[in-house]
């Protein structure tokens, strides 16, 4: 308060005598002339023109306010080594903070790198299902924020424990294993990783990089889960409530299964805003208009079906083309709202049957009968070989070259796996961790329960199937039960490198006599030839001729061909092209599928594709735009502001205003400046 | 502002002699002089040219009849000659302390003027007279006559000291008291006088002398390089005047410094007297030989 008496205190002394230098002048005859009309005026209006009063006040005015240490709430980055991580996947493409998430992420980024302190250190790493470093530790700022103006937007789905994996890696140096087991090579040196990301991703398990961080912090950084040396700090980007969002779930033709002639789309749409919406979804054909069809999806938690709804639009017998489907819906992500599928051309496939033969022909008379109704025949050409062909190289040649489509192994064993789907009839492959234990007590086999939705045991109905014997299917780990018995699974199906391989616990006939004692009496049943005509189709990849598979984004796509082709031609949605070379294997690989479309593969010298592919998002989670939090290691890292609240002052800033008014003030003094 | 720092140099400088050598003192008007000198006078007198002729009368000076007029048409007629006389001039200038300011000093400057107009009158043989104001006791003016008295004009101005503070007014007066001669007259003064000087100005109009006024001012005076807050403190009286100075304050000043100048030179013009405003940056040679010629006082 003392001070505030300083003003008041100054304009008295403008009133008061000031102390005046003597000055001897030859004669005050013209000064007193010229201050006689100053001195009729009254004191206010002497005060009134005093420029030096007025600066003087104002300096005082600064110095208290100064003195009183006005601040305001600031921030600032904990502790000196940064690893900035952002989400660069399909999600953050949402609009619903402007422009987009990643633009927004990489604003705030900036934010933070202008935040750090001289010396302190920072590293950026993008990801989407891979994670990429964008910039290693450095101190230039200069360079980290080029680096992460530099993020590009991907199409691609969220996958953070690359970005983990990655961060970890850097951060801690010395190390050089990330399992569970490792030995700790040297000191992590403590680190605050910031995550940018809508949390559109699933919960990060196991993430075996994990190690206890030595808790010497803060309680500000106690209070993250520990991260073997980095904590993670999680900084939402998007809006706080849910943004509306319609997204194509799925999209796929298939022939109508009452007339195989007539094709199909199927498309699903997901509504994962809170209100609900009519879409108007628009098909086109190669960019001609074809159909459209108004949706009613309800919202979330209404419906019966929940948030989805789908329709079908028939094609007729159309067999070809690029197909679009487009909702035309005005929402926060714009690439899930259009999906694309390719009719292929349709494509026999090839089976070969490898089957004891007795005199000639196969003994196998169930599988053949069922073999050769006339709907597989349309579908696939068929050879039978004896057992005997095994042994045979050349056909060891044909099926390592992926000759064929699917190899059915009755009751027989190949030395080695062929590049081809395969079903096996009561033998276990030999090698990909399948066995078929023998079942050592007298119990017979009942089957209990089969899967109905997937395509092999679809509409099959297996009560009253009676078989004798039975090995219970030891599968490897990945594969998918697909029939259960009482004594164990019967029939399980396990992915190996792009093909499939299908094993029956049981074979038709009895193995003591290939005499025609049957093992079971399924090939009597409805039911048996359902079964083989879903093995054609699913396995001999009919079932994918009509529609084309479709990937995720960045996902690698294995591009099988028939024969022996050694290079082919893949052309990306924007029609440029990649040439690919065989890898040793069947299968050519293609990692490049970033855009959303529909992609070509041509054999070299080829005008007609030899197959098509699509890539769409189709991922709930990244069409799902609510902002979620961070899940690690069941630890839930809550979205924070993630820069502590620190105190501003703004007194050394006025000291120095006051400074600069006081060079004026002297300015104004010896120059006599009149404003 | 300024102490009293004569330079060692001589008032008059032999260049400036030479200059003024050529130079002559101009009255507009006729005056009568005491003694016979180089100036035609209104008298006809003895001189080389010849004015007129009248007819003899009795009692003329049988010297100047013409004898060969006389002997073409035998009548007496008298031959009249020219008369020349001598000038009076009086040089007049402030002695008081406030002309002892300014580098160099207005006392200084009024002291090299007046002996360089001295010199001329002088040289011309007039009746020069120069007189500090106010000083008529302590330095009684001196009268010389004939340029071998140069030195002793010299030696008067060199022991005058401004210090004589007297009034204008009353200056005058005692210098008119004392002088009643006609002549011309050149008063050197900064004009700065509390009394104000139109009365001591008149005195002068009275005295029906052809009066020269050269206002004497100092660069110092004209803009004054001040700054802050000032007790100004009048050397002659110790009179006191507290500024702070502003810009305003100065242009203030400034218009009432062109002011007082413009009064003075009014009130100068409107009775018959040359008014010459001049400051110490102006050389004397300048002021002698330019403006003094411009404005009739030298030829």
């Amino acid at each position: 308060m003392a001070l505030l008496a300083l003003p008041a205190a100054i304009v008295l002394l403008y009133f008061l005598k000031l102390k005046r230098q003597p000055l001897e002048v030859p004669s005050t005859f013209l000064w007193t002339q010229a201050i006689e009309d100053l001195r009729v005026n009254t004191i206010w209006q002497r005060l009134r023109q005093n420029l030096l009063l007025f600066l003087q006040l104002l300096l005082v005015a600064l110095a208290i306010l100064a003195c009183l240490q006005p601040g305001w709430r600031g921030s600032q980055l904990v502790g000196d080594r940064f690893i900035f991580v952002l989400d660069a996947s399909a999600s953050m493409q949402a609009t619903d903070v402007a422009p987009t998430r990643l633009e927004s992420a990489k604003q705030t980024a900036l934010g933070y790198i202008d935040e750090m302190k001289s010396g302190d250190v920072a590293m950026v790493i993008s990801f989407s299902e891979t994670a990429r470093v964008e910039r290693e530790f450095t101190d230039n700022r200069s360079r980290l924020r080029t680096a992460i103006k530099n993020i590009r937007q991907t199409n691609r789905p969220t996958d953070l424990s690359e970005a983990l994996r990655a961060a970890v890696g850097l951060a801690a140096p010395g190390r050089s294993a990330f399992e569970a087991g490792d030995v700790q090579v040297a000191e992590a040196k403590p680190a605050t990783m910031y995550i940018f990301s809508d949390g559109g991703f699933p919960q990060v398990d196991s993430f075996t990089g994990l190690l206890e961080f030595a808790e010497n912090q803060d309680a500000a950084v106690q209070e993250q889960p520990p991260l073997r040396g980095l904590r993670p700090v999680f900084i939402a980007v998007g809006a706080a409530d849910t943004p509306d969002n319609v997204a194509v779930a799925a999209f796929t033709t298939e022939q109508n299964p009452l007339d195989e002639e007539q094709t199909q789309a199927f498309a699903q749409f997901e509504n994962h805003g809170l209100g609900e919406v009519l879409i108007d979804a628009e098909l086109t054909r190669d960019g001609v208009f074809l159909d459209a069809a108004r949706v009613r999806v309800p919202a979330k938690g209404e419906g019966v079906a929940g948030n989805v709804a789908s329709v079908t639009f028939s094609l007729g017998s159309m067999n070809e083309g690029v197909l679009k489907i487009d909702i035309k819906a005005a929402d926060a992500l714009s690439i899930d709202d259009v999906a694309y599928a390719a009719l292929n051309p349709s494509r026999r496939s090839k089976i070969l049957v490898v089957t004891a033969f007795q005199g000639g022909v196969p003994a196998n008379q169930a599988l053949l009968i069922a073999m050769k109704t006339s709907a597989i025949e349309r579908l696939a050409t068929i050879d039978y070989a004896d057992t005997a062909i095994l042994r045979d190289p050349q056909h060891q040649q044909l099926a390592a070259g992926g000759t064929y489509d699917l190899i059915i192994y009755d009751q027989v064993q190949p030395t080695e796996m062929p590049q081809a789907n395969t079903l096996f009839f009561g033998r276990a492959p030999p090698a990909g961790g399948w066995a078929l234990t023998p079942v050592t007590d007298d119990r017979a086999p009942v089957i209990i329960d089969t899967d109905k939705l997937h395509p092999l045991t679809r509409l099959l109905n297996l009560n009253n199937v009676v078989i004798l014997n039975s090995a219970v299917v030891i599968a490897p780990q990945g594969a998918t039960e697909l029939i259960t018995g009482n004594i164990g699974s019967l029939f399980a199906i396990s992915p190996r490198q792009g093909f499939e391989d299908a094993v029956l616990g049981f074979g038709m006939l009895a193995a003591d006599d290939q005499g025609g004692s049957w093992n079971t009496q399924w090939w009597r049943d409805r039911s048996f030839p359902v079964f083989i005509y879903n093995v054609v189709r699913y396995l001999g990849g009919s079932l994918g001729t009509l529609s084309t598979p479709s990937y995720q984004p960045g996902a690698p796509v294995l591009i099988r061909t028939e024969g022996t082709i050694d290079t082919v031609r893949v052309v990306k949605p924007d029609r440029t092209s990649t040439e690919l070379s065989r890898d040793g294997q069947a299968t050519f690989v293609f990692d490049d599928a970033n855009q959303q479309g529909v992609y070509q593969v041509y054999e070299s010298g080829q005008s007609r594709p030899l197959q098509q592919f699509s890539v769409n998002l189709f991922d709930a989670m990244e069409s799902d735009l609510v902002v979620r939090d961070l899940n690690i290691n069941d630890t839930t890292v809550k979205a924070t502001v993630g820069l502590i609240p620190i105190r501003r002052d703004l007194w050394k800033w006025l000291v120095l205003l006051a400074l600069g008014l006081l060079a004026f003030e002297w300015y104004v003094y010896n120059r006599r400046v009149y404003i | 502002m300024s102490t009293n720092r004569t330079p060692d140099e001589p008032l008059l400088s032999p260049h400036l002699l030479a200059q003024l050598e050529r130079l002559e003192l101009v009255t507009r008007k006729m005056f009568r002089g005491q003694m016979k000198g180089e100036r035609r006078s209104r008298r006809k007198g003895q001189s080389v040219e010849f004015a007129d002729f009248r007819n003899y009368v009795p009692g003329d000076d049988l010297r100047f009849i013409d004898w060969n007029l006389y002997a073409r048409l035998e009548k007496l007629f008298l031959k009249i000659f020219m008369e020349e006389e001598d000038l009076h001039f009086y040089a007049l200038f402030d002695a008081s302390g406030s002309m002892d300011f300014g580098e160099p000093s207005k006392f200084y400057y009024a002291r090299q003027l007046a002996a360089a107009l001295g010199f001329v009158g002088l040289c011309r043989a007039d009746r020069v007279k120069v007189e500090a104001l106010g000083a008529s006791r302590q330095f009684p003016g001196l009268a010389l006559r004939g340029r071998h008295n140069l030195p002793r004009l010299v030696e008067y101005l060199d022991n005058v000291e401004a210090n004589q503070n007297a009034s204008l007014e009353q200056s005058i007066k005692d210098f008119c008291l004392r002088n009643t001669g006609k002549g011309i007259l050149v008063l050197i003064t900064d004009l700065m006088d509390k009394n104000g000087y139109e009365s001591a100005l008149r005195l002068l109009v009275a005295q029906q002398m052809d009066v020269f006024v050269i206002h004497l001012l100092s660069p110092e005076e004209m803009a004054p390089d001040v700054t802050g807050d000032l007790r100004l403190v009048d050397c002659e009286d110790a009179d006191v005047a507290e500024v702070t100075i502003s810009r305003p304050l100065l242009e203030r000043y400034q218009r009432t410094l062109a002011s007082f100048i413009q009064q003075a030179r009014e009130f100068c013009t409107r009775r018959g007297m040359v008014y010459v405003a001049t400051t110490t940056e102006n050389p004397v040679e300048d002021l002698v030989s330019n403006y003094l010629r411009q404005r009739g006082l030298v030829r």
